[in-house]
Parts: C-alpha cells; sequence; structure tokens
C-alpha cells in the first residue's frame, strides 16, 4: 500500500486487505503517516512526502542488484528497459535512506519481499498522484511492476483506487478533454468522425482544456463561463482563495447542485436544483472497473430535477435536437453502442452483481484484471520509463518550516457538504484539526485540542491541534472537509506539468499559537 | 494512580500477548487494581486492542480488587461452617480457596487467617509427611536420579501403562496415552502443569507444591525431557490463591537453575487471577494465550493442536507428581499399591473434609471404600452425616447410605456420581441437600465463561429453582427441568456444563420428596454422554 | 465432492465444508445464532447442534467440518435440544424489538414453538444509554452470542465492543463501557448488522414503531468512495424517507460490510437545506427562486452570450464524480455538440 490511507478512503476494501493479512499475507505500507494500516503491516516505510521516487528507484536498485526481476518478462513484454537500469543504478538504497528517511535495510527487505512473491499487489491512490511529479510517481511504479512480471494475473498489478464513486465512470463516459467516452482520442479523426455520425453533429476538433487549465484560464481571460456539475472549486481546488478571486472575474456561472455551495451562493448566475444519488436511475463505475447499477429509492425534493434532465432540458433549450432519452438506459445504450470495451455492458445484465470492463460481447462475461496476455498499450509491450527524483515544489524553510500534507478522513466527505449535516458523524468530528506530532507540539507549547493558525503564503486558517504519533516532527497533516477552514487556502497551485493534477500533498506552512 | 510509577512499570513489562495475565498480574501487585486508564496503558504497551485488554481484565475475579483484599471463601465446605458469616464490608466472596481442612477460610491479602497446618500421611508414592525444604532435602530422598539419567519415552510409556495411572485432574484419561499422543505429533511441544485446582473441595495439589515443590518441578522436567526433544517449554499454571505454593515453587526452581538442572529447558510459572474454569484444560490454554478462559471447541484436542497450536501435554499435578514413583520402582510396584478388593491399580491423594475429625488431604489406594477412608485416615465422622459429595462439585452426591461404597468409577455410576478428583466432603445432616444444590448451582453460574448457553443460561435457571425449592415452591415443572438438564449435559462446550446436572439429578433420585412441588418425573431414560 | 449420510439419506459436500452449509446444500436448513460466515466458527448458541455417529455428543453444524462417510442426523433428539435451547434463551430475553430491527430468535421460537418456561431473576442488564446519535444498544435483547464482538475483533480489528466479565454478569459493553464515541469504534454499525436479535439498532428508529421488514427496500450503489458498495435504502412507504441503510452477505462489492457513510450518511438526502428551487440572480445581485422555463432560459442564454462574445472555448465545463455514467456521458455531450467545447473535465481528474 503505497500513498493510501486505506482504512479511512476506502474503509470497506481496507475490509478485504485486513482479511488478507489476517489469513497470513505479507503488508508493507509506504506512508508519511503512521495511518491505521501500519499496526497490522510488516513494516511501516515511513517516508518523506515527495520522496516516493527515491523509494521507488531505491526499491528497483535492489531487485536488479540482487538479480530479483523477471528477466523473461522484461524480455517478451517491454521495451526500454535499460534506460531505467541505467537510472536506477544511481540510487542505492543507503542513499536513499537520506532522501527518504526510510532505513536502507527496509527497503531492501521490501525489495526482496515484493519480488519474490508472486501474487504480489500494489495499492495507490493520491498519496501518489497529487504530487507535482504525481506523473513520475506512476511511471516508477509501473517501472516496479513491468520489471518484476506482477501483472496480468490475480492478485497482482498495480491497483489505483479511486477516491470517489464515480471517478472510473467519469472519466470512462468521456468528462474528459482528451477523451470522448470510451478513452477514444478526441484528436484522432477517424474517432471524432464516429461520434459526429452518431450524434448527428461535428464534435469540435479544437483542444479543450483541462481542469488546471479551466481555472488558471480564471485569471488569464481563457475562461469566461463555468457550469459546475456538482462540483465546488472553491473549496476543492488548490490555492482557494486565488481560485475565487478567478470565479469572481467570470461573465457566467451555472451551478448544478443538490445544496448551495459557498462558491455558488457568491458567484453563480443561475442555481439549478438537482439529484442526489437516491433520487436517480443509472450506473455508477467502480474502481475495479465494475459497472454497477444506481437506483432511485425516493422521490425529488420540491421542484428539483433529475440532473439528467437537466442536462436535456438545457440542451434543449439551446437548440439541440436530440434523441428523447426516456430514460437512463436509453443513455447508456448509447453509450455502449459507441464504445467497444464497454458494448456488452447492458442493463439487463446488470441486475444481480456488476460487470468489469472490458465487455465486449453480450456473451463475454468481464474482466476481472487486465493485461492477460499483452500490456494494453498498440505494440503490445509494456513501457519503461526512467524517472529521476524532483524535489517538492515548496519545501519548508525559515519562515514556513512544517510540510503540510493534506487527505480526508473516514467520517467526512469532500467539502462535507453530505456529511457536515449528519448529526450523528459530526458528534465523531466537527471541528478543523490537524496532526502534530508530540515533539513540535511540546516545542510550540501546543496542547492536544488547542486552536492554532496555520500560515502559508497563499492563506490562513485555524485549526485545533490534535497531537498524534502518527506524523513525525516537521510535518503537518490536515483534512480537506472544513468549510469554515478551507486547507486549500494554504495549498499552491503547481500542479504536474504533463496532466495538471495539483500537489495537495506538500505545501509549506507555520504555525502561530492562538 | 502513580503515573510515574505506571511508566517505570510498564517499561519492564514484555510485549508477547501470552503473558498478558502475567503482565496484568504484574500492574496489580506493583501499582494498583487494573483500572480502565491502567487497562488502556497496558494494551498501548503490547500494541493491543484496548477492549482486549479489557475482555481479559474483567474476566478474572480478582485483577480489578486490591492484592491487600479480605477473600471469604464461600465453597460448599466452608458455607456448611459458617463461611458467609467471615463476610465483612469489603470482603470478596470466593467460590473455593482450596483450604477447605481449614474451614471455614479466609484469605488476608495472600495470607490464611490462622495460619496453615497439614494434615496428611506418608503415603509411598509421594511420601507429603516429610516436607522437602531444600533440593539437598529432596535429593537425600532419591530426587533427581531419573533427571540425571533420563529413560528413553519408550521405556517411560511402558511404565506409565503398567501402572495404570489415569489423570487426577477429574478426567480420569490414561496418562501413558496423553504421552504418546503427544509424542507422535511433531515438535516443538509444550508441557503444561495444571496447577489451576479449583474444584471445591479439593486441596491435594496444593499439598503436593507446598510440601513436595521439588518433586513436582523434577516430574515436570522429566516430561519436558521425555517430550521437548529439542526445544522444551514448559509452564505451570497455578491458581492465583496458592501465593505459598507459588513461592515454594519458584524457589525450588531457582534452586534447580542453580544447580544447572535446567539447561535446555525452561520452567515458567503462569499465575491466574481467579477464574475457576481455567482448569478446564483448553481454557487455560486460552488463558495462557492472553485471551479470555473460554474453553475451545473440541476437537481437536490439546495434545495434537494445544499451546500455541502446537501439541502439549497438560497435566494435572499430582498425576506427574506420580511419575518418578513409578519410574523408579516400576509400573507394576506402583499398581499393586491400589486396592487388591477392588482391583484398582496405585494409590491417589484424597481430599477428606467437612464433618470429620481430621480433615486432611491422605494418600491411600484407588479404590478404597469410603467409610474406610474417613476412619482410616480422617479419624471418622463427626455427628451424622448428610450429604456426601465423593469427588468435587460436579461428581455428584451421595446419600449417607453410600459410606460402603467403594470409590471406584465403576462402582460410583450405580449411584450416578463420579471420581472426579477425589474431594470426599462430608456435610452434617443440618446442612440440607437443597441448600447444597443451590450453592452448587450457583457456583457453577457464577464460574460459567458465558460461552455457550446451556451452560450459561441452564445454571443459573437451576440454582434458581433450587432456591425457589427450598421456599416450596417451582419455579419450573420437572418436565422442563429435566428437558434443561439434557441439553446442558449434551451440548454444552465443556466439562462445567456437561457435568453440571449430575447433582441434580443424584438428589431428584436421593430426595425425591424435596422435590415434589415440580410435579411428577418424566419416564423417558436420563441422558447420557 | 464427498459422500456422507444426513438424516439417513445419501448426501454430497465439498471436501472440509462446514456441516450447516453442506446440510443447506442438501436441502436440510440448521438453525444458527451465533454463526455468520464472516466469522471464525464460535459454536457458542449450539442451537445448530447435530447427532454425529461416532460422537457422544451431538456437535455444533456452525463448526464442524464434513468428512467422508459421516453419518449426520438431525432428527432423534435434536429438535427437543433446540427447542430448548430456544426456551433457555427467552428465559433472559426480556425485550424483544427495541429499535425494529429483525429478531432472529423470537422467529425461530415461533418456528419451534418455544416459549420461555420462566425468566430468570437476574435478567435485567443494567441499561445502557449513549451519547451517540447513530447506534442504540438494548442489553436486555442481548443473547451474548458474541457476533459483534467479533465482527470488531475480526473483520475491523478495532477496539469497540467487549464481552465484559465472567458468570450472570457478563455483559456486552462498549470497550470499558465508554461511549462509543470515545472508542477506537469507527461507527461503521457492523456490529449491529451482525446481531441476530436487533439487540445493536440505528437510533433513527428508536421508538418509531417502524419495523424493518415493512420497509420497501432499493438497492443501489453507495455514493461514498470507488468501492462501489451495494447497499439497500430501506424507504418507509408512508413518508417516502430513507429511514435507514443496509447491505447483505450476498453483494459483490462488499459482502455486506459498510462503512459509517455508507450506513449512516443518508440524511442529507432529505435535509432541509436541499435546494427544491431554481435560483436566479437578480439586479440585485441576490439569487431568487424562478421557474425552470426561466431559469433554463437564463443558463441557456447567459452561455449563448459568452460563445457570443467569446466563443464556446470561453466555457469550461465540470462534471462530477458524483454523477452517473448517464448523466456524465450527457454532460459531455453537451459541453461538446451543445456547446461546442471539448473544455469538459472535473476535479476528480486524478
Amino acid at each position: 500500500m503505497i500513498g493510501s490511507n486505506t482504512t479511512e478512503a476506502h474503509p470497506v476494501l481496507a475490509l478485504r486487505i485486513k482479511k488478507a493479512v489476517r489469513k497470513g499475507a505479507t503488508l508493507v505500507v509506504a506512508d508519511p503517516r503512521a495511518i491505521w494500516l501500519t499496526k497490522i503491516a510488516k513494516r511501516h516505510l515511513q517516508l518523506r512526502p515527495g520522496s516516493d521516487v527515491w523509494l521507488l528507484n531505491a526499491i528497483m536498485h535492489t531487485i536488479l542488484e540482487e538479480g530479483l526481476h523477471d528477466e523473461a518478462y522484461v524480455r517478451e513484454h517491454t521495451e526500454d528497459f535499460e534506460a531505467v537500469r541505467e537510472v536506477v543504478a544511481r540510487y542505492p538504497p543507503e542513499e536513499g535512506e537520506r532522501w527518504t528517511g526510510v532505513p536502507a535495510e527496509a527497503i531492501r527487505a521490501t525489495a526482496r519481499e515484493y519480488a519474490t512473491e508472486r501474487h504480489a499487489a500494489i495499492f495507490y491512490t493520491l498519496g501518489i498522484t497529487e504530487h507535482a511529479c504525481g506523473v513520475d510517481n506512476i511511471w516508477s511504479l509501473a517501472n516496479l511492476v513491468l520489471m518484476t512480471g506482477h501483472l496480468g494475473y490475480e492478485s497482482t498489478g498495480l491497483n489505483a483506487l479511486r477516491g470517489q464513486n464515480n471517478v472510473q465512470g467519469l472519466n470512462d463516459s468521456g468528462a474528459n478533454p482528451t477523451y470522448l467516452p470510451g478513452y477514444q482520442p478526441v484528436d484522432d479523426p477517424v474517432v471524432r468522425a464516429k461520434f459526429s455520425e452518431a450524434w448527428g453533429i461535428e464534435v469540435p476538433e479544437r483542444a479543450g482544456f483541462r481542469l488546471d487549465q479551466i481555472m488558471s484560464g480564471l485569471h488569464d481571460d481563457r475562461i469566461k463561463a463555468l457550469y459546475l456539475i456538482g462540483e465546488n472549486p472553491g473549496h476543492t481546488e488548490p490555492n482557494a482563495h486565488h481560485v475565487a478571486e478567478g470565479l469572481s472575474k467570470l461573465e457566467f456561472l451555472v451551478s448544478q447542485d443538490i445544496f448551495l455551495s459557498d462558491t455558488a451562493e457568491r458567484y453563480a448566475d443561475v442555481v439549478l436544483p438537482a439529484s442526489s444519488f437516491a433520487e436517480k436511475d443509472g450506473t455508477f463505475t467502480n474502481t475495479e472497473r465494475r459497472v454497477n447499477r444506481v437506483r432511485a429509492a425516493v422521490p425529488l425534493p420540491g421542484n428539483a430535477r433529475g440532473d439528467r434532465q437537466i442536462v436535456l432540458d438545457l440542451a434543449r433549450e439551446l437548440g439541440c435536437d436530440w434523441p428523447e432519452y426516456p430514460d437512463a438506459e436509453s443513455v447508456w445504450n448509447e453509450l455502449a453502442d459507441l464504445c467497444p470495451n464497454w458494448f456488452g455492458i447492458r442493463y439487463f445484465r446488470l441486475e444481480d452483481e456488476g460487470l468489469q470492463w472490458p465487455v465486449a460481447s453480450l456473451e463475454d462475461e468481464g474482466s476481472r484484471f487486465l493485461h492477460e496476455k499483452t500490456t494494453a498499450r498498440p505494440s503490445g509491450r509494456g513501457k519503461f520509463h526512467p524517472v529521476e527524483y524532483q524535489p517538492p515544489i515548496e519545501e519548508p524553510d525559515a519562515d514556513y518550516p512544517f510540510v503540510l500534507s493534506t487527505g480526508r478522513t473516514l467520517y467526512h466527505y469532500n467539502s462535507g457538504a453530505m456529511t457536515m449535516r449528519e448529526d450523528g458523524i459530526t458528534d465523531k468530528q466537527r471541528d478543523p484539526f490537524f496532526e502534530i506530532s508530540a515533539e513540535d507540539a511540546s516545542s510550540l507549547g501546543v496542547l492536544d485540542g488547542d486552536w492554532v493558525r496555520l500560515v502559508s503564503r497563499r492563506g490562513d486558517l485555524q485549526a485545533r491541534a490534535q497531537v498524534s504519533a502518527r506524523v513525525f516532527p516537521g510535518l503537518v497533516w490536515m483534512a480537506l472537509h472544513f468549510a469554515e477552514a478551507k486547507v486549500n487556502w494554504l495549498t499552491h497551485d503547481v500542479g504536474d506539468p504533463l496532466i495538471g493534477t495539483p500537489e495537495y500533498k506538500v505545501s509549506a506552512v507555520r504555525l502561530e499559537v492562538l | 494512580m502513580d503515573v510515574l510509577r505506571l511508566a517505570t512499570v510498564l517499561e519492564t513489562l514484555p510485549r508477547e500477548r501470552t503473558r498478558l495475565l502475567d503482565n496484568l498480574g504484574r500492574l496489580r501487585r506493583e501499582v494498583g487494581p487494573i483500572t480502565p486508564e491502567l487497562s488502556d496503558a497496558l494494551a498501548d504497551h503490547m500494541r493491543l486492542r484496548h477492549g482486549d485488554v479489557h475482555e481479559v481484565t474483567s474476566f478474572y475475579s480478582f485483577l480489578q480488587v486490591p492484592v491487600d483484599a479480605v477473600r471469604v471463601c464461600t465453597g460448599p465446605v466452608c458455607d456448611s461452617r459458617g463461611g458467609r458469616e467471615q463476610l465483612g464490608a469489603g470482603a470478596i466472596e470466593v467460590p473455593c480457596l482450596g483450604h477447605c481442612e481449614l474451614a471455614p477460610v479466609v484469605l488476608h491479602g495472600d495470607e490464611v487467617v490462622g495460619g496453615v497446618t497439614y494434615s496428611t500421611n506418608d503415603g509411598a508414592s509421594l511420601g507429603l509427611a516429610r516436607r522437602d525444604e531444600t533440593l539437598a532435602d529432596y535429593e537425600r530422598r532419591g530426587g533427581l536420579a531419573l533427571l540425571r539419567e533420563p529413560l528413553a519415552l519408550e521405556r517411560i510409556v511402558a511404565e506409565l501403562s503398567a501402572s495404570g495411572l489415569s489423570g487426577y485432574g477429574g478426567a480420569g484419561f490414561p496418562t501413558w496415552r496423553k504421552w504418546e499422543a503427544v509424542a507422535a505429533e511433531a515438535g516443538p511441544r509444550y508441557v503444561i502443569v495444571n496447577a489451576d485446582e479449583g474444584e471445591p473441595g479439593t486441596i491435594k495439589d496444593r499439598y503436593v507444591m507446598e510440601l513436595r515443590p521439588h518433586l513436582l518441578v523434577e516430574a515436570t522436567l522429566l516430561a519436558a525431557r521425555a517430550l521437548g526433544a529439542m526445544e522444551a517449554y514448559t509452564y505451570i499454571y497455578i491458581r492465583e490463591e496458592y501465593a505459598t505454593a507459588r513461592a515454594r515453587l519458584t524457589a525450588a526452581i531457582e534452586e534447580f537453575r542453580a544447580a544447572g538442572l535446567l539447561e535446555g529447558l525452561s520452567l515458567d510459572l503462569v499465575v491466574g487471577a481467579g477464574a475457576y474454569i481455567c482448569g478446564e484444560e483448553t481454557a487455560m490454554l486460552e488463558s495462557m494465550e492472553g485471551r479470555r478462559g473460554m474453553p475451545r471447541l473440541k476437537p481437536p484436542f490439546p495434545s495434537q493442536v494445544g499451546y500455541l497450536g502446537r501439541p502439549t501435554l497438560i497435566q494435572n499435578v499430582e498425576t506427574l507428581a506420580h511419575v518418578p514413583a513409578i519410574l523408579r520402582n516400576g509400573g507394576d510396584w506402583w499398581a499393586g499399591l491400589g486396592s487388591p478388593a477392588t482391583g484398582s491399580p496405585g494409590v491417589r491423594l484424597w481430599s477428606v473434609t467437612g464433618a470429620v475429625a481430621r480433615p486432611g488431604c491422605y494418600e491411600a489406594p484407588n479404590g478404597i471404600v469410603l467409610r474406610e477412608l474417613i476412619d482410616g485416615y480422617a479419624a471418622g465422622l463427626v455427628g451424622e452425616p448428610g450429604a456426601i459429595v465423593p469427588g468435587g462439585a460436579a461428581s455428584g452426591i451421595l446419600p449417607p447410605a453410600a459410606l460402603d461404597v467403594p470409590l471406584t468409577r465403576e462402582a460410583l455410576t450405580e449411584w450416578g456420581c463420579g471420581v472426579g478428583s477425589a474431594a470426599v466432603q462430608v456435610f452434617p445432616k443440618s446442612y440440607a441437600p437443597l441448600r447444597l444444590l443451590a450453592e452448587t448451582m450457583r457456583f457453577f453460574a457464577e464460574e460459567s465463561c458465558q460461552k455457550c448457553t446451556p451452560c450459561r443460561i441452564g445454571n443459573r435457571a437451576l440454582h434458581h429453582v433450587c432456591e425457589e425449592l427450598e421456599h416450596g415452591r417451582a419455579a419450573m415443572s420437572r418436565r422442563q427441568v429435566e428437558e434443561w438438564l439434557d441439553a446442558m449435559t449434551l451440548t454444552s462446550i465443556c466439562g462445567l456444563g456437561q457435568a453440571a446436572p449430575y447433582p441434580v439429578r443424584n438428589a431428584f433420585e436421593r430426595w425425591p420428596e424435596l422435590f415434589a412441588p415440580l410435579g411428577p418425573a418424566t419416564l423417558g431414560e436420563p441422558a447420557s454422554a | 465432492m464427498i459422500e456422507f449420510t444426513l438424516d439417513g439419506r445419501p448426501a454430497s459436500a465439498q471436501e472440509d465444508e462446514l456441516l450447516v452449509h453442506a446440510a443447506a446444500r442438501n436441502g436440510v436448513f440448521v438453525p444458527t445464532l451465533c454463526h455468520d460466515d464472516k466469522l471464525d466458527p464460535y459454536g457458542g448458541c449450539r442451537m445448530c447442534v447435530v447427532g454425529v455417529e461416532g460422537s457422544s455428543r451431538p456437535l455444533p453444524a456452525c463448526a464442524t467440518r464434513v468428512s467422508a462417510g459421516m453419518v449426520v442426523s438431525t432428527n432423534s433428539n435434536v429438535p427437543q435440544l433446540r427447542k430448548t435451547l430456544t426456551e433457555m434463551l427467552l428465559s433472559e430475553h426480556l425485550n424483544a424489538n427495541p429499535g425494529g430491527r429483525p429478531n432472529e430468535l423470537v422467529d425461530l421460537a415461533r418456528e419451534l414453538g418455544a416459549e420461555a418456561p420462566l425468566v430468570l431473576p437476574d435478567a435485567k442488564r443494567e441499561p445502557y444509554a449513549d451519547r451517540n446519535r447513530l447506534m442504540g444498544y438494548e442489553p436486555d435483547t442481548c443473547i451474548l452470542c458474541n457476533r459483534c464482538v467479533r465482527y470488531t475483533q475480526e473483520v475491523m480489528q478495532c477496539s469497540a465492543l467487549s464481552l465484559e466479565g465472567r458468570g450472570p454478569e457478563a455483559r456486552i459493553v462498549p470497550t470499558w463501557e465508554r461511549s462509543w464515541l470515545d472508542t477506537e469504534c469507527e461507527l461503521c454499525g457492523g456490529c449491529l448488522s451482525v446481531c441476530p436479535t436487533g439487540a445493536i439498532y440505528e437510533k433513527f428508529l428508536e421508538g418509531a414503531g417502524v419495523e424493518e421488514r415493512q420497509l420497501e427496500q432499493t438497492k443501489t450503489t453507495c455514493t461514498f468512495c470507488g468501492v462501489g458498495c451495494q447497499i439497500d435504502l430501506n424507504v418507509d412507504p408512508e413518508t417516502k424517507r430513507i429511514v435507514k441503510v443496509t447491505s447483505k452477505p450476498e453483494y459483490v462489492s462488499n459482502e455486506g460490510d459498510l462503512c459509517v457513510k455508507g450506513r449512516f450518511s443518508f440524511n442529507f438526502v432529505h435535509h432541509p437545506d436541499r435546494l427544491t428551487e431554481p435560483l436566479v440572480r437578480g439586479e440585485d445581485g441576490e439569487l431568487h427562486p424562478a421557474t425552470w422555463e426561466a431559469a433554463l432560459a437564463a443558463a441557456a442564454d447567459g452561455l449563448k452570450g459568452v460563445i457570443r462574445r467569446h466563443s464556446a472555448q470561453a466555457i469550461g465545463v465540470l462534471a462530477s464524480a458524483r454523477l452517473t455514467n448517464e448523466e456524465n456521458y450527457l454532460i459531455q455531450k453537451l459541453a461538446r455538440i451543445g456547446l461546442g467545447t471539448n473544455s469538459v473535465h472535473s476535479c476528480e481528474a486524478t
């Protein structure tokens, strides 16, 4: 487990991990914090935030040094291995100990255990991706997996744990500037032609903006209007004060949501009351690519409308001449007809349990794991990407001496719109808090529960100190759920250069005792 | 709570879960009664869940009370001799303190109020009349020779087989078979001595440990040597109330260690904390592993899957103590010590207490006639006897008419009873059988671990039924009571619930008039195991 | 597969299968109370004892594995033993329905015609009041099957509940009788989901007189993370409100397990803060309720205005992982061919 606080972010999936450990599986946790899973782990690699590449390269260094890689797999199924061999040769575990804080022996032991166990799987979450070097981190993990041949059969692979209920499906269904539904590239004329024909209107050729480009577009006049559906970027985007400033410049903002977010309240021109998950039909796709049915159980409140209906109403208002889409299934069928890997998934097959895509035909039972015969790349070979360590964008200094890392807790969900409205849950966790080591707390004279001001170059907030053995001296951690103390007032917005994912996991702050 | 003291003590406590009970005991002695805060601190230290330590702490009777508390025995013998009158403010009731010959018994901290005297005889096998003060004393009496020149396992098994020795804890399983079964399993193996003597009326193991501790240590080491091969882990699980026995064993073990006789072996005491059920062998294993002392489902038996999942020889103190004599003099010699009249082989220690002239613990032949035991060893009855319990709480109840019965399994079965742990308790006629029965059922109810329904609820219901009968009222019908007894016998997990119905059935038979309010007996045969 | 004999008839089972499952596979239902397939065999309630040839006592089917040639009987004295054990449990079962959850003991008693012949004088347990607002606990409904405690220990592997004490005093309580909120409990409600008698229950329904069995269940997918737990929304047919969330062991992704959010955070659906009318910002700079016609027209006009003044590329559309695949599909379609931009993305792009 690397960069995944599974028991809090994916509590039910964590039960499977607990069960596996109880049955004898070896668990190694790599995380800057001593998260719950470290209690049952054989080893905890408590790395400094942002040093993942160093750690992974040092693990690969050991594997190659000791000849534990899967030579046959590398030869037959991969390309560019030598480039990685050259790079990781410069990452010995002993030096890695200085950069990552993880003892060299622990790095070596982990390398041996991972490489020599046939059923070895890697799971990661946002601790890997939410870095300015997020893509590098993923490539490093992919290198490790390819080098050991740990993919293409059960209980192996590189497994992303999707943070939200339908992140997988959101991307699958084409809410992405680069891909049309089913990961069909929008810059491919053949693909565009197929969709244009199906939809009866030309799909625009011009590349769209990614989220980070949209957000920066608020400031450089590229973006003049936003249509937000179930989103609150004023809370969830990094450097949130700056985001708010950008939103204030918009000419037009539509917010479609179930609650009036503070962003919508201040900036929206039109607010459309929408549906919660309990009021609609459709599908969500989970982290193992399983398409599951969503079914309406209760009526919509007041004059709220289902999101499908709203989008259709707006399309009509915009002059679109679309099919009727009387129900969710009719929308799904259009998607499935256009996407080969989803073609075999139809509602009547999802009644009891979902199907895991790819499902090419109605006879196809779905895919429990990927890359069985070949990797998914066109060449059929897995590509090694050599990666060099890059330090985080903002390192602590004399003015801002603490590393701030952010994340979620078990009890709340993102901006808290839903869970902060549940009394039984806020009884357990309501006030904004941050974790601080006993050493740092005592040198600052802070007691457990004291209110402290956290200040970064971009903003400040107040939260209660939770003196905790989970963080080491120099590291503080805070969750993003608190409306009155948005941690994204503090975070910076320099994201990954390739895909723009923000570096929520490392910012520099100072603490002011109140 | 003294926080500094706690921190200092915690630092010295081992972290293995198997040491949980020991650690709790040490915390109690060195810091104070276990409070939620102490429990959590220990859990954090041992990296256990807070709930795990809570569950274990609350399972035992003594962990949450001060070490200097006054403990009053309310076991049946003490109860019949005014035990409850000793209960003052702050005193704790304990079902049996294992000093029944001194009844009524009160412990002030570790000390028996009024001191301890021994009443025993110089038996050929155990020779309890002479107390060994030192290892040298023991060696002068022929001890240690076997340890210095060990016999082969096959030979030991053969001698044990010839002797006819079987378990004296109550179950009566042939000893040689146990040794053979454990030896047949792959190592490492464990040897555990069951010194959690708790069966009301039973004092024999205490006599062995207090008077001949070296004998027990040698016997234990013999077993370890014979079965241990490369590794030998040996434990003696002793009840907390036996402070003197604990001290004497500890001293003896140190003498063995100093004499270099423990080389390659380990022998440790595990101290209980007040729970009768931990004398049940699988409950004992659970307790030793740092969990609540709740019996395991059998099979598998401890000889295959025992302590920490390894093959384990579990032997009662007295059983093991006979082994050196058997090996020294031969199994046939030892078998010949038995009663010629009944053909029972060998001898055993009989705890004879209650309304007798010289209550105590006597080595006498197996199969001895009850009256002979009382007259010949305990100097005869005092007053007119009422109910007689032949072998501990669950062994059943005999009427005075049974005085001429030989104490063999066969003969007692005819009376619906068993030899059990050979704890003969004679109650005066003035002590009503219903009171005895109610007290016995109360004991079982309070000591039930609560895991299985029939034992957990059945004993409480029977206690209530008996108490109501004392007032002439029927809480249940006779038919219902019999159905419940059947369910207890047949479906309880361990011996506690399975055997608890015996005294009730005996009483049905011997004193039918007491149960008249319950209505007519059913015609069906009682369930047998 | 191996062969064995069940009630005089030949039967087959998988090697090492638990007798309780093997019997069910062969059409013989053996009742259990303390058994749960998620948990290690316990064999405490003894309700499932069956006769096995060669064993002097009947054995618990929940903890005994089938072996070839085994001769198993659920006849003879087994029905009487079951009835007696049920009577025993009833004799301290003082409250059959504290929170509207199903009670398997009461069902079993009805089926077997068992009634308590007496009420144990020490049946009454100390009531347990907890300040948490999610889970209620009625000790007088508890049968000490220990499923809840074992769930916390074996499945959650946390410390929330303890089996405390010994003898008649024994009971189940949150660790050291603290509030659930002050233990390591993660409020997942797994304890109540495995409780066979409803002694632990959702507090929302305390005293409401609504029984789980009268609720309308709709199976759907949880909305709180990427695991995709399958859940049943239990809706009160009168009020059309969700009153609880449950799950079932046979549901694939989560096997009936849920977390605190999945089980307990559903009241937001009916929260008074829900938006129930479209809002349009007026001349005064404030948001005012509007008709759908007006709001949709305002939205379309606003977006068209931006396209007219700038271009479609000046519009950003942010979809959401909260929405269904179908909704997201329509949103990207709207962005691409309704508005004319590929700038459709979301903050869950990682």
